[in-house]
């Protein structure tokens, strides 16, 4: 292990990559350690994206930035302020978990997080683990999705014998995009650093596409979407103590955007506008008490504001206009204890209280609670690990009128084995039962709801290997992994009309049986002193076959939006001062219906995106020039059928520190 | 759902028109010939936002069906949410409601005569047609914005925009008089409950009849009775049959009834119910038959009817799992499949082409 962190370390002092990495100079160094001086890598998979990967895969939001992940499927309708949402493994997005620096980001109306939404202005790194995180100091919530998106906030840190830094960065690109963010760290004292971070954005998003179909020759202009927003995030983190560490953080984020309809032939009308108005607040202490015990306690305060207006409604007001306000209270306490260097074991309690208010008529205006706890160790013994844990799942409702959804009570293991075979081969499996709780418009959407939803439920099986070496030598890394999984829905909640088919319902009706392999590999290569050439090539299968109903036509049907082959391709060099990546998606047909007939094909796409990168010092300061070019080919293509995605487009950026 | 199940009668229509036109000529034999098939089209509805609204066309002789017709033989396709669909003269008409267009084509060849467009240029708003029924070379749009336009089917202009009640649906002709069910749908949960009366000759709504809650289909029974069903507030006030007399426009029975939808043929009522048709006694106001399917067949999801009266066969088209595409089965008097057909995604509406 000592070996493979000297090459590491080796790795950036040989190339003079460290002025670079000027601008994130230490964290990521910091982070590399972290990463090579880990015992193994990680038992379920996991793939990371940071500061520098974002710019090699043009990635201007959260969801770019995975996008490149194997095991991925991101549902684009397009465009900066279109909905981007993440499936892992053909689970569907509602099975993804996001947390931001530990806390989750929740959504109990809809259940699916918008990653378009979350800019990459104040991101360090982000991680993508298969049934959960790799930290066992972790809130039980993180134990409690199929797989979860880890998000970490850029820590502040300063030059030697600075007491404040601030980053400064400028995007502007096509579509009318402007992007101005600031970071602002600032020691307050020895113990105590405050940060602020700012992004403002503005685009108006009026691209060009082709419409298929309509029989018309020439492009339209994408309308109505147009975007605003401004994000706010304050954050102070002191040291407490010999161990304690605590971080306060304050968010805030004001968004208005037009909502482009689904191109819908022969009539371009729709103005309507969405309105976000986020807060959240929170609070994380972390504590050592004595070699082995650890303590993590967490807290958040969550207020989230959608408004949507549709001026064109035919009704008497002459518009509708629906207004939901989500809130979460939230507390978590979570511990670890190493009994011995082979064993740990930990416990995590979250407790927290959801409620939706909404001007919908009838609304049942639910509150509902919930208690996660989970119990779980590790135990290294040889070349083993194996990692379990079982999580209970307590979920009580209360509503204004009507019935609530019965109480719920589940328990949901989880078991993963990993084998090290020799030094660079490690084989692992884990087993995971996880629950999808139905979300508020499952159970109370006004006359849709279904009160007396169960959750859905999703087993994961999955199986695989992982070979990474470090030498010296001209090839210096070298990492190729393969998982296959079994994963296997039941309940699945599906909208069908009910008995008076005047009306839809939820219901449990859905099943899916997922055959999937992810296919993973990254290698660099030394060309010369000055530079390395580095590529990673991901493949992902995916066969989601709907097992429903067997007397159905659909049956064994292959699911909506899941291509069956995804490729991501990224390479490129990168020198001391400059940086030039290719970075090309490819992604196979797949249908929007589960009836796999020609008449539903929604044609896959090969999407190439360019960056390059160059760095200078300017009066001392260091200076950073990046610009992308996406959809290098100015492909005409569709995620979701009827939201068309934009053409080539270009982003430039200049960042400096003072 | 946004189904249409009035096929009957603007076939009903064409063929009183057909009738007409033929006793003029009592003596010339072809006129005395009686209807020939050669086929029929399925409007499928289509998928919200995936413009896929699409038209099948079976042809009797060679027993198989065409999908995407209407594309094949346009270039273009139909657009988003096929609402309703109707032959009158030569001519076919198709109501697209979320792409605000009637489509009016060739009856025989569905080659495109004009694409009448129902957006508001000037407010930028979507119209949004529903359905469509004629009268004396006039047909008769009724559309969300509270209005019934007037298009002349030769010129195929809109000639006049008539108000009416809110979220209009479904109209019925009856005593030289057009009914129209004002739904209220799109002010959930403030709902119409009103059907406007619309005189043909001075083209001007004269009255509103209130009714129960929420009335979508309007249908023009025997003995110049219009039935008006109203769906109620999915909650308090359930759904409800009302029958209006035409003569006096007085309500003159108004009962909780329950099946979805409504197809009036003759003295019977048909209304779609889970699993299949339900038959109606409209002048005992009874149930006849829980179900006209008598083999067993099931419909998954029964998403519109229609008659033949020339073959007196029963034509269901099924949903099947919302997402896909559907069945049209074919059913004898007796109640038996013939056959099926495969339609496209929500196949709503069959219409009959004569030779």
């Amino acid at each position: 292990m000592l070996r493979r962190l000297v090459f590491c370390l080796a790795f950036f002092a040989l190339a003079p990559h460290v002025f670079a990495q000027q601008l994130d100079s230490v964290q990521h160094i910091n982070e590399v350690k972290v990463n090579a001086s880990k015992e193994r890598p990680s038992l379920r998979g996991s793939q990371k994206a940071d500061t520098l990967s974002f710019l090699r895969t043009s990635s201007y939001n959260v969801a770019d930035a995975i996008r490149n992940f194997a095991g991925v499927i991101v549902k684009d309708y397009g465009g900066i302020g279109g909905l981007k949402t993440v499936s892992v493994r053909s689970l569907g997005a509602s099975h993804t978990g996001v947390l931001l620096d530990g806390m989750a980001i929740s959504n109990v109306q809809t259940g699916q997080i918008d990653l378009g939404k979350l800019s990459l202005d104040n991101v360090e790194s982000i991680g993508l683990y298969q049934a959960q995180p790799d930290d066992l100091l972790s809130n039980a919530r993180a134990f409690s999705n199929a797989s979860v998106v880890v998000i970490k906030t850029k820590q502040p840190n300063f030059e030697a014998g600075r007491n404040n830094r601030l980053l400064l960065k400028y995007t502007a690109g096509s579509f009318g995009l402007h992007n101005p963010a600031l970071q602002y760290d600032q020691k307050l004292s020895k113990k105590w650093v405050f940060s602020l971070n700012s992004a403002y954005q503005k685009a108006k998003g009026d691209y060009q596409f082709k419409v298929d179909g309509d029989g018309s020759d020439t492009l339209a202009v994408r309308k109505n979407s147009a975007i605003e927003n401004l994000q706010v995030d304050v954050a102070l983190h002191g040291k407490i103590g010999e161990s304690g560490k605590l971080t306060l953080r304050g968010n805030y984020y004001n968004s208005e955007r037009g909502l482009p309809n689904a191109v819908i032939y022969y009539n371009p009308t729709g103005r309507q506008t969405l309105w976000n108005k986020d807060f959240f607040t929170q609070a994380q202490y972390q504590q050592q008490l004595g070699d082995a015990w650890a303590l993590l306690a967490s807290v958040k305060y969550s207020r989230n504001y959608t408004r949507y207006n549709d001026p064109a409604y035919l009704n008497l007001q002459g518009q509708l206009d629906n207004r939901y306000t989500e809130k979460e209270y939230y507390q978590s306490i979570a511990t670890t204890y190493k009994a011995s260097e082979q064993l740990s074991f930990n416990y995590a309690a979250d407790l927290f209280l959801n409620t939706l208010h909404t001007n919908l008529y009838g609304y049942a205006y639910p509150t509902r609670s919930t208690l996660l706890q989970v119990l779980g160790g590790r135990y290294r013994i040889n070349n083993w690990i194996v990692e379990g844990n079982i999580l209970h799942t307590y979920i009580k409702e209360k509503v204004k009128s009507g019935k609530a959804s019965p109480e719920k009570s589940v328990f949901s293991p989880t078991l993963a084995l990993a084998y090290q075979a020799t030094a660079n081969l490690t084989l692992r499996t884990f087993y995971k039962d996880v629950y999808r709780y139905p979300t508020f418009n499952d159970l109370y959407y006004t006359n849709f709801g279904n009160r007396k939803l169960n959750p859905e439920r999703a087993k994961q099986y999955s199986l695989g290997y992982v070979f990474e070496k470090y030498r010296d030598s001209k090839i210096k890394h070298f990492m190729l992994s393969t998982d296959f999984y079994y994963n296997q829905i039941s309940d699945k909640i599906v909208a069908l009309p009910n008995k008076d088919l005047f009306i839809w319902t939820m219901y449990n009706l859905g099943k899916v049986a997922i055959y999937g392999a992810d296919f993973k590999s990254e290698a660099g290569y030394q060309i010369d002193q000055k530079s390395t050439l580095q590529i990673s090539l991901n493949y992902t299968y995916q066969l989601g076959l709907d097992k429903s109903d067997p007397e159905a036509a659909v049956y064994n049907n292959q699911i909506p939006y899941t291509p069956q082959h995804t490729v991501a391709l990224n390479v490129g060099v990168q020198q001391a001062r400059w940086s030039v990546f290719y970075n090309q998606i490819f992604s196979s047909d797949r249908y929007y219906s589960s009836d796999n007939s020609r008449a539903y094909l929604v044609k896959g796409f090969s999407v190439s995106d360019v960056s390059a990168c160059y760095n200078l010092r300017l009066y001392n300061k260091p200076l950073i020039l990046s610009a992308e070019l996406n959809n290098v080919f100015n492909q005409n293509y569709y995620v979701v059928r009827s939201f068309p995605m934009p053409g080539t487009s270009i982003r430039l950026t200049i960042k400096t520190i003072i | 759902m946004k189904t249409n199940f009035y096929n009957f009668r603007a076939l009903f229509l064409a063929l009183v028109a057909a009738v007409a036109f033929s006793s003029c000529s009592k003596d010339d034999g072809p006129g005395q010939l009686p209807e020939i098939r050669s086929g029929f089209y399925i409007l499928n509805e289509g998928n919200l936002n995936a413009n896929n609204a699409s038209l099948s066309f079976y042809n009797f002789e060679n027993e198989s069906v065409v999908a995407d017709f209407f594309a094949q033989k346009n270039g273009r396709g139909l657009g988003d949410t096929g609402n309703d669909i109707q032959i009158y003269g030569s001519k076919m008409y198709i109501v697209v409601n979320a792409s605000n267009t009637v489509e009016v084509v060739n009856a025989k060849t569905v080659k495109s005569i004009k694409q009448i467009s129902f957006v508001d240029q000037q407010k930028q708003i979507g119209r949004q047609p529903r359905y469509i029924v004629f009268n004396k070379n006039k047909a008769f749009v009724s559309a969300y914005d509270g209005t019934v336009s007037v298009i002349d089917t030769a010129s195929l202009v809109i000639e006049k925009t008539i108000t009416v009640g809110r979220s209009p649906e479904a109209m019925a002709i009856a005593n030289n008089k057009l009914y129209v069910a004002n739904s209220g749908g799109l002010d959930y949960p403030n709902y119409d409950k009103t059907v406007s009366v619309i005189d043909l000759s001075s083209l001007s709504e004269i009255k509103k009849i209130e009714v129960a809650v929420n009335p979508g289909n309007v249908t023009a029974g025997v003995n110049g009775k219009i039935y008006v069903k109203s769906t109620g507030n999915y909650g308090d006030v359930k759904p409800t049959l009302s029958i209006i007399d035409s003569k006096t426009d007085a309500v003159t029975s108004s009962k909780e009834f329950s099946g979805s939808s409504m197809t009036v043929v003759g003295n019977k009522a048909y209304f779609l119910k889970s699993g299949g048709v339900m038959e109606y006694d409209l002048l005992t106001d009874a149930v006849v038959k829980e179900n006209i399917i008598t083999d067993g067949t099931a419909i998954k999801i029964p998403y519109g009817f229609s008659y033949d009266n020339v073959t007196g066969e029963f034509f269901v088209c099924d949903a099947v799992s919302y997402s896909g595409s559907g069945i049209v089965y074919c059913f004898g008097k007796d109640g038996k499949k013939k056959y099926e057909v495969k339609a496209g995604a929500l196949p709503g509406a069959v219409v009959f082409l004569n030779k």
